[in-house]
């Protein structure tokens, strides 16, 4: 009966291995989808027109990256890689300033009405819950997104 | 195909294993690229496995060997059960981390939840006639009739996948409905239906009484308190109340708990160490999530804890390794179908029970950190040293239960004199 099993393990991991690398390829070219349609879109909430410095203020961005890693590591990476919400590399690029201010400070509103916000609750198959973030912690955050992106 | 408790106990060991292998790979993923891995998909293969291959089957194996009477136990609707129960939940790790809610997916877990009506129904015309306690009747029937419930969640849950339509209220009203009709009910009271089985006997009809009315408001605080899930979203006035009742009665029946424990504690005084370190270590987990669990009325408590995911993971892992599994090792431990006479076996529990605590503490640390806006990089890498931890623990506690159970061996044996005499030889009583 062991032997059976170990066989049943054995045949199952090989399978698991073998989809994964085909399976890879479709969710890819959906996020690339979701990640062009968008570039004028500023989302809904009370920003709508977001000053931002040249070159991006360091002090702000160190707080944006406190923020970061208290309250929003658990699900985004900075990566272009997905965990349970995108990865933020090139979020500056595929959003708004005002876009990603808005979606922090107004997520709820956002993921029931912005169509763009809502793709991505599609392609992540989660809903990013509402983290309380004020609206100068928003704009530290997205300093942080702009560091990360290499902008200034 | 009949096949002995032993048999599926060993499976639900070794299905613990992979649910801490998913843990691991999930853990990983927040630290290093691992492109191929879909993190939620991933995340539901994790619950789901952990959900039904774990905990849901081998609570249906101790129910149903603990409970029902020696013939009932033949019934061969128990082994399609059995087995159904565990192809699925098979299943269901071959299809979600690689497409999440897709056709496969829905029709397995539909399958799964089909499984788990049958086992109800046979269950409950079972136990009515088996020769229970009155509190291990009322809570064993609440506990599968919760289990039936629950899947009005998770088919909300997912019809709202299958239709793209993921509406805040909705879909968190379903989640949580799902969770909690799941822990805080079929866990919970399963759990407390196979330790009172076990036990009751052994006290005085005066704790007897107490066991009983403790269990009663349990079992009667279950619905009221699922409305706390529903508290966030400002609904009715009605609900509200409803949900003021639901934390009265959880702290009510946390205050009729303390007797129970005072009981329980006299009577297990000179048990081994270990017994005291894995048993304590789960009720004083039950009595935390009571608490944590009413506390939640609380508007500000609630929004705080409702956003923060590490402090819900937090609370899902309290409820799931902290109490529920810690529970079942333990029973296990105490009625042999773990040899804790081996060393190996006793080191095993106390990796596991340590692993079990080292998330937890984890968890709480990184939500806390996040309330106060404590930068915290360095939670990831402890948390995925945790998960290795853990996974280390389920894999000793899964060798531990190959090389040195006697009780397989006598079980055989056992087995054999069955087939050959008599059907309806009584089980030893291990304990
Ligand atoms: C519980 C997990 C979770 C946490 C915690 C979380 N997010 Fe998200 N986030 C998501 C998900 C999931 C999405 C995708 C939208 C959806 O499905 O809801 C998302 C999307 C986003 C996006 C849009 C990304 C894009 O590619 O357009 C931004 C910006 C964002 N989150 C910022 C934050 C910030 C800032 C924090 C911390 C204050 C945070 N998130 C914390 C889960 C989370």
């Amino acid at each position: 009966m062991r032997k059976k099993i170990l066989t049943a393990i054995a045949v199952c991991t090989l399978f698991l291995i073998v989809k994964c690398g085909t399976d890879t390829q479709p969710t890819t070219t959906t996020q690339s989808t979701v990640a062009k349609k968008d570039t004028v879109d500023n989302g809904i909430g009370q920003f709508k027109d977001v000053k931002l410095t040249h070159p991006l203020d360091q002090g702000m961005a160190g707080k944006g990256e406190d923020i970061y890693k208290a309250k929003c590591i658990a699900c985004h990476k900075l990566t272009t890689e997905k965990l349970v919400g995108p990865g933020w590399k090139g979020v500056t690029d595929r959003r708004t300033p005002e876009w990603i201010m808005n979606f922090i400070t107004n997520t709820n509103v956002m993921l029931d009405s912005d169509l763009v916000a809502q793709q991505l609750m599609v392609v992540c198959v989660a809903r990013m819950p509402n983290q309380n973030v004020n609206n100068d912690d928003a704009r530290f955050v997205l300093e942080f997104l702009r560091k990360n992106d290499g902008k200034n | 195909m009949m096949k002995s408790k032993n048999f599926w106990i060993s499976l639900s060991l070794l299905n613990l294993c992979i649910v801490t292998v998913l843990g691991v790979i999930l853990r990983s993923k927040a630290l290093f690229d691992l492109p191929i891995i879909d993190y939620n998909h991933l995340l539901n293969a994790h619950s789901h496995f952990a959900f039904g291959g774990w905990v849901t089957l081998a609570l249906m194996v101790l129910l149903m060997h603990t409970l029902l009477t020696e013939s009932q136990k033949q019934k061969s609707i128990y082994q399609f059960v059995f087995w159904s129960i565990f192809v699925t939940v098979w299943g269901l790790l071959f299809t979600f981390p690689f497409s999440g809610y897709n056709t496969w997916s829905t029709y397995i877990s539909t399958l799964f939840t089909f499984t788990t009506y049958i086992f109800s129904w046979v269950f409950i015309r079972d136990v009515l006639k088996a020769k229970v306690s009155k509190t291990v009747l009322i809570l064993s029937i609440a506990s599968v009739f919760c289990m039936v419930l629950s899947s009005a969640g998770s088919f909300t849950l997912g019809y709202l996948f299958a239709t793209k339509s993921l509406k805040a209220i909705l879909y968190r009203d379903a989640l949580f409905s799902y969770l909690h009709l799941q822990y805080n009910g079929f866990f919970t009271l399963a759990v407390f239906a196979l330790l009172f089985q076990k036990i009751e006997s052994k006290f005085s009809v005066e704790v007897q009484k107490k066991i009983y009315r403790f269990a009663l408001v349990l079992v009667i605080s279950i619905l009221p308190s699922m409305f706390l899930s529903y508290h966030w979203h400002d609904p009715s006035f009605l609900f509200h109340v409803i949900a003021y009742i639901g934390s009265a009665l959880l702290l009510i029946s946390f205050g009729l708990f303390i007797p129970v424990l005072k009981a329980i504690l006299k009577l297990y005084k000179s048990v081994p160490i270990l017994f005291k370190f894995i048993g304590g270590l789960s009720l004083g987990a039950f009595m935390l999530k009571m608490f944590l669990q009413s506390f939640t009325i609380i508007n500000f408590f609630g929004n705080l804890v409702f956003g923060d995911r590490p402090i819900i993971m937090g609370f899902l892992h309290l409820v799931f390794l902290g109490f529920v599994s810690l529970f079942l090792l333990a029973y296990f431990a105490k009625t042999g179908l773990l040899n804790t006479e081996k060393t190996f076996t006793k080191v095993s529990l106390v990796v596991f029970a340590m692993g079990a605590l080292l998330n937890e503490t984890l968890l709480w640390a990184q939500g806390f950190a996040a309330m106060l806006i404590q930068s915290s990089d360095i939670f990831p890498w402890l948390l995925w040293g945790a998960g290795i931890w853990l996974f280390i623990g389920a894999a000793l506690i899964g060798i531990a239960r190959i090389i040195s159970v006697p009780s397989v061996v006598a079980e055989k044996k056992k087995a054999q004199v069955r087939e050959g005499f008599s059907p309806s030889i009584p089980e030893l009583k291990r304990f």
